[in-house]
């Protein structure tokens, strides 16, 4: 819908945008992220005009918009909301609302109707129209802002921080209502923003831009799971980075190779198994789990099963019980659940086709959890195990006894 | 008091609308000048600060001087007065009509630019009406000193109370001067006072409280 071709944009001999080249789809929720000065609202600015690329060019549904039409008309078809609201303090609610409409010509019914259609829409009382922008919180200011930004059914709405100067509570109820209204009316929204929250909760695609240039682009996961390089893991943050392990990564990477056996062998073999397994210790599993020919997962056997009174000839298949299994497009977050809600001490993974593929246990959460939140963390004693450190120690608390004893006295 | 009423009564009337007819014809001249050349020039930092800075220097000219000066030209009465207290209204006006257009918030501006406003619709629908306290209260600024300066419009033979005031000045005739200056005073209160009005009544709604736009 919106094709960004080789577009540079210099000011004087400093350049604000890099030759950037994006393709924003209808409907799509686009965030432009960086830091201050890496071209981002400039970018933006470039869609509706304000700002004029000083090479290449900008195509909207095909059309180039240097030639398309003339600019005044373009920004009529375009939404608009900056940071700092801009409402016009001489105007009341209604006529804030229904500013392009009324440049566009329409009658007053049809205005009317508008206004009030989407004054309900974000939650606000009719009589609100008769206000002035002064006599509302900037939260409701923000509100109006957005919804005259949709008044004349535009299809791309271009947002500059429109959050920033809102209190966290505001702004989280604001990204949920301007995420619903894009989804429910199918916009395309250009989402300039610095805070990497916003842009992960709100955003179908993030751009992450520095100094004028693209340092990556993709989804919220592409972002979090394949950061392409510092940059992007800083503007992220380690914290996020590390969380969304287990909000996107899939048990895949925390799984180990099961111990299993197929279906058509002997209780002995399977007791061999186990024994040999126990003894070079690969892993802690207990049970033993049964596949079929084609590796499709069919049961479990524990160390119980094994000592009940059986012929050592009789197939496994006869003593295996029934075996908890999760998919493998299974996030790290939801086998978490299993095995801590639920009481598993293990959980078999299985592909799309039921074949066993690798196994879970409690043991390796852990550790994935250790490594997400724990892995730089040092007990500040640390040197306690050497010699003169343990010495020292041991002085101390010499010491601190017989000071004790001496308070006792 | 009395007596001098019936000695100058007519023409102290006389006076008084000759007096006001010279300031606020050129009161209105100079605010037609001024407030679209502080428009015009408002867009532009550079170009309105050698404008402010050209009539700036145009008022330190001594008003006595500059009346002297356009009669070669112009001749002695009400013109060439006219033409001179114009050139003073100028300044105040015009300095304040670019405060005014420069004064207004540039991201409401950017907002209205951005959804689809045209320049003049910027200037007329936004700019104008938001910088309209400010331009009042130059034309009001500029209203009490033509009253005041238009005095010395009867040097030239322009009339208004002047000619009260110099009459007593030469006729070493205290009430003359007494009439002369305390009409000149009213006048300049009355005009002030019904400026303050107007600018109440321009300025745009920005609240439904009352009081607040007072």
């Amino acid at each position: 819908m919106i094709e960004f071709v080789n577009v540079t944009k210099s000011f004087g001999n400093n350049i604000a945008v890099d030759n950037l080249n994006l393709e924003i789809e209808e409907g799509e929720f686009v965030c432009l992220i960086g830091t201050s000065g890496s071209g981002k609202t400039t970018s933006m600015r470039m869609i509706n005009r304000m700002v004029k690329p000083t090479s290449g060019k900008i195509l909207i549904n095909g059309k180039d918009i240097q030639s398309m039409m003339n600019e005044v008309n373009l920004r009529r078809s375009i939404g608009y909301v900056i940071q700092q609201v801009g409402l016009m303090p001489h105007m009341n609610i209604y006529e804030n609302i229904i500013m392009v409409p009324k440049l566009l010509n329409w009658d007053e019914d049809r205005m009317r109707k508008t206004a009030e259609d989407l004054i309900e829409r974000v939650d606000l009382p009719l009589d609100l129209l008769e206000s002035y922008p002064s006599e509302l919180s900037g939260g409701m200011q923000q509100r109006i802002g957005v919804i005259r930004a949709l008044a004349a059914d535009q299809k791309i709405i271009l947002m500059d921080e429109p959050f920033g100067a809102l209190d966290p509570i505001t702004r989280d109820s604001l990204q949920r209502l301007v995420k619903r209204l894009q989804q429910d009316m199918n916009k395309t929204i250009v989402f300039v923003t610095h805070d990497m929250d916003e842009a992960l909760t709100m955003a179908d695609k993030i751009v992450v831009m520095d100094h004028g240039k693209v340092i990556q682009m993709g989804t919220p996961e592409d972002i979090l799971l394949r950061p392409v390089n510092d940059f992007v893991r800083e503007m992220v943050g380690e914290e996020r980075l590390n969380q969304a392990v287990f909000e996107y990564e899939t048990v895949t990477k925390v799984m180990r190779d099961p111990v299993k056996i197929s279906a058509n062998k002997t209780i002995g073999q399977a007791a061999q198994l186990m024994a040999r397994t126990r003894v070079d210790d690969i892993t802690r599993v207990d049970d033993i789990l049964v596949v079929n020919d084609e590796n499709v997962l069919v049961g479990r056997i524990d160390m119980r099963a094994l000592t009940k009174r059986k012929s050592r000839d009789e197939k496994v298949s006869s003593i295996m019980k029934q075996v908890t299994y999760i998919k493998d497009d299974t996030v790290v977050r939801d086998a978490i659940y299993y095995i801590q809600e639920l009481g598993h001490r293990n959980i078999s993974v299985v592909d799309q086709e039921g074949r066993l593929i690798g196994i879970v246990t409690r043991g390796d959460i852990v550790s994935s959890v250790y490594d997400a939140f724990w892995s730089d963390y040092e007990p500040e004693n640390e040197e306690v195990e050497e010699d003169e450190a343990f010495e020292d120690y041991e002085k101390v608390s010499a010491a601190s006894e017989q000071h004790q004893n001496g308070g006792d006295q | 008091m009395s007596g001098f009423i019936e000695k100058h009564g007519s023409e102290l009337i006389t006076k008084i609308f000759e007096h006001l007819y010279i300031s606020l014809t050129a009161l209105i001249i100079g605010t037609m000048i001024a407030v679209p050349i502080g428009i015009i020039i408002s867009r532009n930092k550079k170009v309105s600060q050698i404008v402010i800075g050209v009539t700036s220097i145009l008022q330190t000219i001594p008003s006595l001087a500059l009346l002297a000066i356009v009669v070669p030209y112009l001749g002695v009465g009400r013109t060439p007065a006219i033409f001179a207290l114009v050139i003073y209204s100028l300044l105040p006006i015009l300095r304040n009509t670019v405060l005014g257009m420069e004064g207004v918030d540039h991201n409401t501006l950017d907002a209205a630019k951005g959804m689809g406003m045209n320049p003049m619709q910027l200037v007329f629908k936004v700019q104008l009406p938001l910088a309209m306290p400010i331009l009042i209260s130059g034309i009001r600024l500029s209203g009490t000193y033509v009253l005041a300066w238009a005095t010395l419009a009867a040097y030239i033979g322009a009339g208004g109370m002047g000619d009260f005031i110099f009459a007593g000045l030469n006729n070493y005739n205290i009430t003359l001067i007494l009439v002369g200056t305390i009409s000149i005073t009213t006048m300049t209160l009355l005009i002030d006072y019904l400026f303050g009005k107007l600018e109440n009544y321009l300025t745009p709604k920005t609240s439904n409280m009352i009081g607040d736009d007072v």
